[in-house]
């Protein structure tokens, strides 16, 4: 008597043979990409990445390698994601120089963006190391998905930064107190100092360390970190009854006496017209100061 | 004779299921590396990346941060990677200019540490 099967057991064999292939491939030895892009960093990586990016744009200035640089992390929004690191750099008290960067590129950034035109941080008029500024064709970026599964000898992308002929940034300059306003605006945290850091031509400055000082304390902050009011601008929340001394910048002049000052309902200097927080109709008001480089 | 080719054919299905396998595994939908460290850069990249660093170094001077930022390259030295960087970044056309910085940074490098017979 002959027996007679199907060809199941061919089924089941290529179903075997399936799953192996695919264990093997997968868990076994997976592709190795030797060849990765920045976007694809461990996120501790593109951190520093990006990092290293706002360091070299303080160190040349040139916003155009910047760019292309931040585009192969392929952020939904590079300014954003500056400006979101700057704060964390500056909270987890990162190197002042990475702040510094941080807050710089983002506020170039922004500025470029909403105004479209380039920014530069601080500047000098002299160009890095003396050199004449110089004109590359553009060259095409790297296909931003592009993974190679085995090594290459020889690379593939295209990607050349432009040459740093923009002038560096000098982050050092003299600042001096052009403007002092007492603010009562209970629309703002109470105890608010803004300033506001421009350079010789009125153009706000990002970047600029600002160094608070108070009896037993001290605390350092930078402007650009919030691009949206404007690069130049940094904020700092002072308390009530502490008096505060403030230097912008690495040789500015120190203010002294700064310290939030009582305000009452409806003396507002904005002409905001809100409850007062305090049950006496009074609230601490800000200060805003404005430092030109001198 | 039909029960040993039939046994035949279930490893000859066996090694086709297999070959699918790899070649889905490997090509159609591989692993996808989403967390690499900068050593795994492209070479392209990695000279950008050194080329950052030597940007830095050239404004900042501090050749320890510099030799430590190297070191995510995961080549044998720092120096080694700058070297790389400076050949890459010729075979890519960087500007006088920027093969001047990795030049630079490649000698404060050397300087630093120098190696045993003189060669790099």
């Amino acid at each position: 008597m002959k027996e007679k099967r199907g060809p199941w057991y061919l089924f089941t064999g290529l179903a075997i043979g399936l799953v192996a292939g695919i264990l093997y491939s997968w868990l076994v030895s997976p592709v190795q990409f030797m060849d990765t892009d920045p976007a694809s960093l461990h996120p501790d990586f593109r951190a520093e990445y990006r990092a290293l990016i706002a360091q070299a744009y303080l160190a040349d200035g040139d916003l155009g390698r910047a760019q292309m640089r931040l585009a192969l992390l392929r952020d939904e929004n590079p300014a954003a994601a500056l400006e979101a690191q700057s704060k964390q750099a500056q909270e987890a008290s990162r190197p002042d120089r990475e702040v510094q960067a941080l807050a710089a590129l983002a506020a170039g950034l922004a500025q470029s963006q909403s105004l479209g035109t380039p920014f530069s941080p601080q500047l000098s008029s002299t160009p890095a190391g003396g050199e004449t500024p110089q004109e590359l064709a553009p060259t095409a970026t790297p296909k931003q998905d592009q993974m190679i599964l085995t090594p290459t000898p020889t690379p593939l992308a295209t990607f050349t930064p432009r040459p740093s002929a923009t002038p560096r940034a000098v982050l050092k300059a003299f600042f001096t107190l052009s403007d002092r306003q007492e603010v009562c605006d209970p629309e703002l945290p109470q105890g608010l100092l803004q300033i506001e850091v421009l350079d010789s031509a009125g153009k706000p400055v990002a970047g600029v360390r600002a160094v608070m000082t108070w009896d037993g304390g001290q605390n350092a902050f930078y402007t650009g970190l919030n691009p949206r009011i404007s690069p130049g601008y940094a904020d700092f929340q002072m308390e009530p009854g502490r008096v505060y001394s403030l230097k912008v910048g690495e040789g500015g002049e120190t203010i002294t006496d700064l310290t939030p000052q009582k305000c009452q309902v409806g003396a507002t200097s904005t002409g905001a017209e809100t409850p007062s927080p305090a049950a006496d109709g009074s609230y601490w008001g800000g200060l805003r100061l404005r430092f030109v480089q001198k | 004779m039909a029960r040993s080719k039939r046994y035949l054919w279930f490893m000859v299905s066996i090694l086709v299921g297999l070959a699918f396998g790899v070649i889905y595994g490997w090509v159609i939908n591989p692993v996808q590396y989403v967390d690499t460290p900068p050593s795994n850069l492209r070479a392209d990249y990695k000279a950008d990346y050194a080329l950052m660093v030597a940007e830095i170094y050239a404004a900042d001077g501090d050749l320890t941060l510099a030799s430590y930022r190297l070191t995510r390259l995961g080549d044998e030295t720092p120096l080694r990677s700058v070297q790389q960087a400076i050949i890459t970044g010729q075979q890519l056309g960087y500007s006088e200019y920027d093969i001047g910085l990795l030049g630079k940074l490649a000698e404060a490098l050397q300087a630093l540490t120098p190696t045993p017979g003189g060669t790099p």
